[in-house]
């Protein structure tokens, strides 16, 4: 998968994927896998919302 | 409704002011499908859902360069435990010398930390601890990184490196 990034973010993602003993594309998988989690939580809560409100 | 045509000559509006990247990941097909999917519901392609999925996960896991959080002492003390005692003897040290330059910067105040990011170590006492933070980086790449095995244990004091080598505008 490719993804354009803006070149700030993605010295920061080679910093801290260098830290982690990872490369550029496992830390970026990783942290995708979270956003994705967050993402999930998130519409859960809303459609819980939704539910209360009807 | 139609597309309106840019015409000829126009460039094209850049996403990002200072250009842009492209980084590529090997990822597993489902979660190419999930993101897939994702784009479609929002109407945006597939790579900017990944570039946003990407900073929210930076920002979940505490990694925003902005506002770095304190690091979590009880999952360290968790993961210290899993390790062997002399893995954690030496983390345990490096702990220390990574706390008395944080507190050695801290000590010196902003206005050193402002000359340290200008690349400008006008200081004795900055340039001892821009020494000292070089030698921390050193001694995690050489020992800490090859010795130590847990990824929690690396995660919590290499981002606390990162943040110091930062603070001071040390590369990696």
């Amino acid at each position: 998968m490719s993804v354009y990034l803006p070149p700030d973010l993605k010295e920061e993602l080679a910093m801290r994927a260098a830290v982690r003993r990872m490369s550029l594309s496992e830390y970026a998988l990783n942290l995708m896998l979270k956003g994705l989690d967050i993402e999930k939580a998130e519409e859960a809560e809303r459609s819980a919302k939704a539910k209360k409100v009807h | 409704m139609k597309r309106l045509r840019r015409p000829s000559g126009v460039p094209r509006p850049r996403k990002f002011t200072d250009g842009g990247v492209v980084i590529s990941t090997y990822v597993p097909y489902e979660l190419y499908q999930k993101v897939k999917e994702l784009a479609r519901s929002k109407g945006k392609n597939i790579s900017e859902v990944a570039y946003e999925l990407i900073k929210r996960g930076l920002e979940a896991s505490g990694a925003s360069a902005a506002d770095p959080p304190a690091d979590p002492p009880d999952a360290l003390r968790v993961a210290l435990k899993g390790l062997e005692p002399l893995e954690r003897e030496r983390v345990l040290q490096f702990i220390g010398e990574l706390e008395e330059a944080e507190a050695e910067l801290a000590r010196l105040g902003p206005e050193a930390v402002r000359q340290a990011r200008a690349m400008r170590l006008t200081t004795p006492e900055l340039m001892n601890l821009d020494k000292k933070v070089r030698l921390l980086r050193h001694t995690y790449e050489k020992t800490i990184k090859k010795s130590v095995r847990s990824p929690e244990v690396l995660d919590v004091i290499g981002e606390r490196l990162l943040r110091l080598m930062k603070e001071l505008g040390i590369p990696v």
